[in-house]
């Protein structure tokens, strides 16, 4: 397939929003998608400059036909859909697998005597995804521009020495297929428990006295990415 | 030009659907069920996540975020 602004080029990628074939020269990257011209976002005018730069290109558009309560409802409905209602696809999609795995967890038994945990994180989770499609929402109506995977949690302005979010999850992972694969029960790991706390407290200890030469360093390496993020 | 962060952020999605994808394949065709198998998911996605921060502090930084 060709480009649509020049016929003898060959398509190097596609509008996310549109679906245009684009060329190389025609197509625009902006939040971390590829756009044509027409539908570039506001406020990412301008492809040449790096988006690490602020750059303030005029108040974005508020767009009254967004209701919260709208959101709030259908993403507590059906899961994902809020997210979607957004315009966030991804997102409702990432949120409806979560929701769907930690039902299947539930139903499969698979994790015996943890039920009650499972069924509170159901409805925490349900919760939150309908809460979160009412703020996206209510900061689209006020114009405000909002992240593909924009979350009430605030990921980008922690600390980016240490990348736990990841770490827990790769050992909890860990930890689950060891128990369903009946290598090592969780029951067995789980007597374990009290260590959780030595090794939190040894790393407390840690930052606490390393903290104070690291503190210049780290409040000047975050800064940018927070100014960075609300820009977002 | 495509740097290494928007490639891991490319590919993400895809390898996430391609790993339940064969997690679901495992369980019609050995005698591996779903139920025992879907940790490997939380540990694709956490592994993904490292591989985008490491690229993502490259010389490259900043792009995205």
């Amino acid at each position: 397939m060709n480009c649509l602004n020049h016929p003898d080029v060959s398509a190097a990628a596609f509008c996310r929003s549109c679906g245009k074939p684009l060329c190389e020269q025609c197509k625009r990257v902006a939040q971390g998608t590829v756009y044509c011209e027409e539908h570039l976002p506001a406020g990412a005018a301008n492809p040449m400059r790096p988006a690490a730069t602020p750059v303030y290109s005029g108040p974005p558009v508020a767009d009254p036909s967004v209701s919260p309560g709208l959101a709030f409802a259908l993403g507590l409905i059906v899961p994902g859909v809020g997210a979607i209602y957004n315009g966030q696809y991804a997102k409702g999609l990432v949120h409806a697998i979560i929701f769907g795995l930690l039902v299947s967890i539930i139903s499969s038994g698979s994790a015996p005597g943890l039920e009650p945990l499972f069924g509170i994180l159901i409805a925490v989770w349900v919760f939150y995804m309908a809460i979160e499609a009412h703020h996206t929402a209510a900061k689209r109506r006020a114009g405000q521009p909002v992240d593909e995977f924009s979350s009430l949690i605030d990921l980008h302005t922690r600390g980016s020495r240490f990348p736990a979010g990841a770490v827990v999850l790769i050992v909890v992972g860990v930890l689950l297929l060891l128990n369903t694969t009946d290598i090592i029960p969780l029951e067995r790991i789980l007597r374990y428990w009290p260590i959780l706390l030595i090794v939190l407290g040894v790393y407390l200890l840690y930052t606490r006295l390393t903290g104070a030469a690291q503190a210049d360093d780290s409040s000047a390496g975050n800064s940018p990415k927070e100014v960075q993020h609300d820009q977002q | 030009m495509i740097s290494s962060s928007e490639l891991v952020r490319a590919v993400r999605g895809p390898i996430i659907l391609i790993t339940i994808g064969t997690l679901f394949a495992l369980d019609h065709m050995t005698p591996y069920g779903f139920q025992q198998t879907w940790p490997v998911i939380l540990i694709v996605i956490g592994l993904l996540t490292l591989i985008g921060r490491a690229t993502r502090s490259g010389p490259t930084a900043g792009g995205v975020a």
